[in-house]
């Protein structure tokens, strides 16, 4: 879960930096779009981000990225995606 | 990858020869259907996880054109072979190498594409579920695996995603002192159907209309004396860089920004070919914006040759003489 959340978090803030964005300190219950700001090709980014990090591509298993909004619901569902390949998160 | 042959017929091009327009539309179509190859379903029929209808929108493009070969060399009728490779990075950003030969001319391998030698481009798409009115916010959604093609997968980001930023905040400066300019933006209404479909944003390569309005517009009515309209149907487009930040409907109103400049070019700057004499090269940057709130909806830096046919080739000195009193 540590790799999850820490690999969640660098991605987040990489593309903060890169855009320029103002930072806050996490929150699991921070909105991606409404609260942190992300626009589409930044959410786009972050997935492939934490596809390449994670080695794991939940919103090819039938998840969808409509259906996460927040920090913490991004985090459940890599978690569940390395719980399922049976690796430790 | 894929090369797709085929002939150019009057569906693509009227009666005229090759356009960007329709080259762009051409590339669209084969991007179409290399994201379905060795599936069931049409492009139409690329759906997320809830059944929602996507589509692989452009945010990047970038044509070249060798000044040898411009894109009226490509004629009613002539067989041709339009190649795509695309590539993934993550399940929603695409990124795609495009060329357009003869019909036997391209290689099967799009590393071996020569930018020197034929028109290419390069795109960056971002995959979106389809709305069908401008108010809908633009949302990415990832495809079921089951309806795209099994495309290889990148490890580094579109060199689009990064250059859209940097666009965006700065601009191209690839023209410090415009001599080109006019005081207001030129107005273009987007009508439904010619422009638009119903319920349907306008199709990336309108972009490239819309933009070619506002350039003429500039050389024929904002200069005094402005040049004259059937010398610019010889302007060739070399190279047109667009980063795309929104798009409009049927209805809209856009205003469009264009400053340039233009210098004298060798005669011979488009090569050994008797048939042209070329003039001059202009450079453009355009903005493309939503008139009723300003809103950003595409950025681009253009360069185009102005090769006349021999025989106007004494009108090349009615544009030496209008570039010389721009000075």
């Amino acid at each position: 879960m540590e790799n999850v959340n820490e690999a969640v978090a660098s991605a987040i803030r990489l593309i903060q930096d890169q855009q320029g964005y103002r930072q806050v300190p996490l929150k699991e219950e921070h909105r991606v779009v409404k609260d942190l700001g992300l626009s589409s090709l930044d959410v786009a980014q972050l997935i492939a981000t934490l596809e390449m990090e994670l080695g794991v591509d939940p919103f090819s298993e039938g998840v969808s990225i409509m259906d996460v909004h927040t920090v913490g619901e991004l985090r459940q569902v890599y978690t569940a995606s390395l719980a399922r390949k049976g690796q430790t998160p | 990858m894929i090369i797709e042959k085929f002939e150019l017929t009057m569906s693509q091009l009227g009666l005229g020869a090759l356009t960007e327009y329709a080259l762009m539309v051409m590339f669209g179509n084969a991007h179409s259907h290399c994201l379905t190859l060795g599936r069931d379903n049409n492009p139409s029929q690329i759906v997320d996880a809830h059944g929602l209808t996507l589509y692989p929108a452009y945010f990047m493009t970038h044509l070249t054109v060798p000044a040898s070969r411009p894109l009226a060399s490509f004629a009613l009728w002539d067989r041709v072979a339009v190649g795509v490779d695309v590539q993934r990075f993550g399940d929603t950003l695409l990124e795609s190498s495009y060329a357009l030969g003869r019909e036997d001319e391209l290689a099967e391998s799009a590393e071996s594409w020569d930018p020197a030698s034929t028109p290419m481009m390069r795109g960056a798409n971002l995959i979106v579920v389809d709305v069908a009115e401008e108010s809908a916010s633009r949302r990415v959604s990832a495809p079921k695996p089951d309806c795209i093609a099994d495309l290889p997968k990148v490890k580094k980001p579109p060199h689009g995603l990064l250059n859209a930023r940097k666009v965006r905040a700065n601009g191209f400066g690839a023209i410090p002192n415009p001599r080109l300019a006019a005081e207001a933006p030129f107005l273009y209404d987007v009508a439904l159907n010619r422009d638009a479909a119903p319920n349907h944003a306008m199709i990336f390569a309108k972009f490239v209309e819309v933009m070619d309005y506002a350039e003429t517009a500039l050389l024929t009515r904002s200069l005094q004396p402005g040049f004259q309209l059937e010398l610019l149907g010889h302007l060739h487009v070399l190279e047109r860089e667009i980063y795309y930040y929104g798009n409009a409907f049927a209805g809209e109103t856009l205003a469009i920004h264009v400053k340039g400049d233009a210098r004298p070019c060798a005669a011979d700057h488009h090569g050994e070919s008797m048939a042209w004499v070329s003039t001059a090269l202009f450079d453009f940057e355009i903005g493309v914006y939503r008139a009723r709130n300003n809103a950003l909806l595409a950025l681009a830096r253009v360069r185009k040759l102005l090769a006349l046919p021999t025989r106007l080739q004494d009108a090349a000195s009615d544009v030496a003489r209008a570039l010389a009193e721009m000075d």
